[in-house]
């Protein structure tokens, strides 16, 4: 991977209206960038995602976004305006846990971005929807504040040009509250996605993803679900679907830091074509979480010869006392499934359709909301050949 | 003559030979019976009419309407109006039968149907076989035992309403009300046009329907052929006899 023109004084030209402290942080998250090895893609001597051919140059956002929201109790901000009327806030949460290179960047550029801050005992009824539209490369932020009681849905839709992205969410659910965070990442197939998302689950809340991931020819996705206080849970529900030369890598982690905290992983996803990808699970369990849950299963389901799946499921348990499994498969269509479905009338073609749709019900299944899972059926329709 | 199968030869993918030389005809309106112990090839026969993949023809022809079928895909033979009830029905998972079978019909007819003409349909066919309602929104045979499975095939049959039926061992593995709904079920579809090739291993099923022929097969060929009588005379001295 390639950052090309990137230096101090373009920094300073394009943030030159912010505050100090912020573009101090950036030229310090610069400094770091430019010190820092190269992120290896590398896992195991065989799996990697070839980043060799990215180059960037141009830095500047341009995104369409279209925000619902009919809750005047919410407060969403630009990020940038944020920066200056909450700068504690910003200052508090702000990409705390810095992991790779890539973030170090994010930070250093980061434009486009929200905040949005539910405060407390405010349930939101409607859903926020978020729809953006990438008209050139971003680097786009999400900060969400859930104070304690709060409840609220959040929808993003993500829809581009051919473009490289590289977005983070950061989710802080309060003592008591839910939080539902849904992905629906339609990119174009050409496009590059590096997305970082995480959450903090206060005591007895509740933090939960659904990410599905159809677009861009390399998709980068990283979630991890950290349950830091007593009682919190958090659900990772994926469905993904590759074709053409499609390769997606995506990450799905939850860590539990204290006691009675649940967790649950659960990811399907369909290849086909030359796409393939790198599925990585994990469950941490802490030592000082006892009397905790974690689960992780992940199926891939591969319609073509040159489609690839590598899955690597991980544990990694710290206390005894807790109950923990993962488990993984990659099939193919299965042929007598198949003749039996033809044998009623019904070409391969919708036969297919009919069986991919089939496996990733039972991961749409957990979503309870009709429209999104409607959604999601259309797009699967739209892929499948 | 509806169907007709000449010298057929089959071998499953991996050349191991099955079927020998099959000769049999099925008249419009009739009821034609196979019987053979296991092993015989019946099942094979069932499938290879109806197409599966598995399963090739080395020499002979499928006659169907007087059309030669042997290179027609399962859903074209389906869409010509062949219907197979499987012995093992397949489990899928996510796709309900009322779903599924709105695809399948309308595929054969060849025009949507709505959601709600469908389901009316759908509801008087199961009251029919007496299936639960419910059965309705449960994922195609997941989860269900033999006997729901092979109803479940019966359903299907008078859903689509098919011109030739071919039932794979339908009988076997069910109590005897089950298989009282079936026999029945087989009678209420027959119109005089419709025609049935039953295939059995006892010939329990026989209480209820009376065949216009049988068939005795044995290791891959045609042994045998009778009225309903010679099915009478199998079930008391075995098919040991019968070369």
């Amino acid at each position: 991977m390639k950052f090309e023109n990137l230096n101090e004084n373009y920094l300073k030209r394009i943030f030159k209206d912010e505050p100090e402290w912020f573009v101090s942080d950036r030229l310090k998250s610069l400094k770091l960038f430019n010190q820092a090895k190269e992120d290896s893609f590398r896992y195991g001597s065989t799996m990697k995602t070839d980043v060799s051919d990215i180059k960037i140059s141009d830095y500047e956002s341009k995104i369409n976004l279209v925000l619902k929201n009919n809750d005047s109790r919410i407060i969403i901000k630009d990020f940038k305006k944020a920066l200056t009327e909450d700068d504690e806030l910003i200052r508090k949460f702000f990409m705390k846990e810095i992991k790779t290179r890539m973030e170090l960047l994010h930070k250093a550029i980061v434009q486009e971005g929200l905040l949005i801050y539910i405060p407390k005992n405010v349930k939101v009824k409607e859903d926020i929807t978020i729809d953006y539209e990438f008209l050139t490369n971003s680097f786009d932020y999400l900060l969400v504040i859930a104070e304690e009681n709060s409840e609220l849905n959040i929808i993003e839709r993500l829809r581009s040009k051919e473009i490289f992205r590289s977005n983070v969410v950061e989710i802080y659910a309060g003592r008591n509250s839910k939080v539902n965070f849904y992905s629906i990442q339609d990119m174009d197939n050409n496009c590059i996605n590096f997305s970082v998302k995480r959450s903090f689950a206060g005591k007895d809340s509740e933090c939960n993803f659904y990410n599905f991931d159809f677009g861009s020819k390399l998709n980068y996705s990283d979630t991890y679900s950290e349950l830091v206080e007593e009682g919190s849970c958090s659900k990772i529900k994926g469905i993904y679907f590759g074709n053409e030369k499609q390769h997606f890598n995506l990450a799905s982690s939850t860590h539990h830091k204290s006691r009675n905290t649940n967790s649950d992983i659960f990811t399907r996803g369909i290849l086909d074509d030359n796409s393939n990808i790198i599925y990585r699970g994990l469950v941490k369990i802490y030592e000082n979480a006892e009397n905790s849950n974690g689960y992780q299963k992940e199926d891939a389901l591969i319609l073509s010869e040159n489609a690839k799946a590598d899955s690597i499921p991980n544990l990694e348990i710290n206390n005894h006392d807790v109950k923990c499994s993962h488990s993984s498969s990659i099939s193919h269509l299965d042929k007598d499934k198949l003749f039996y479905l033809m044998s009623r009338g019904i070409d391969y073609k919708e036969c297919t359709k009919i069986m991919t749709e089939g496996f990733l019900m039972e991961v749409l299944n957990k979503i309870d909301k009709e429209e999104i899972k409607e959604e999601i059926k259309q797009l699967i329709k739209s892929k499948i050949k | 003559m509806i169907l007709k199968t000449k010298n057929l030869n089959v071998s499953t993918k991996d050349n191991l030979d099955i079927l020998h030389n099959i000769n049999l005809n099925v008249n419009e309106g009739e009821v034609v019976v196979i019987m053979g112990p296991n092993g015989s090839g019946k099942s094979t026969l069932a499938n290879i009419l109806m197409g599966n993949p598995n399963y090739k023809i080395d020499s002979g022809e499928i006659i169907y309407n007087n059309e030669k079928i042997n290179e027609l895909s399962p859903d074209e033979r389906a869409r010509k109006g062949i219907f197979l009830s499987f012995q093992y029905p397949a489990e899928i998972s996510g796709v309900t039968i009322s779903n599924f079978l709105r695809t399948a019909l309308s595929s054969i007819k060849g025009e949507k149907i709505s959601i709600i003409s469908f389901k009316k349909l759908l509801r008087k066919k199961m009251q029919m076989l007496k299936i639960d309602e419910k059965f309705a929104d449960r994922y195609l045979n997941e989860g269900f035992s033999g006997g729901e499975k092979k109803k479940t095939e019966i359903l299907q049959m008078f859903v689509l309403e098919p011109k030739l039926c071919i039932l794979d061992e339908t009988d076997s593995g069910l109590d005897v009300d089950s298989l009282k709904i079936v026999g029945e079920g087989v009678n209420k579809l027959k119109d005089g046009k419709r025609s049935f090739l039953i295939i059995t291993h006892y010939n329990r099923i026989l209480d209820y329907i009376k065949p216009n022929r049988v068939y005795v097969m044995k290791k891959g060929k045609v042994v045998k052929e009778g009225s309903s009588k010679l099915a009478f005379e199998l079930e008391k001295k075995g098919y040991e006899d019968i070369e």
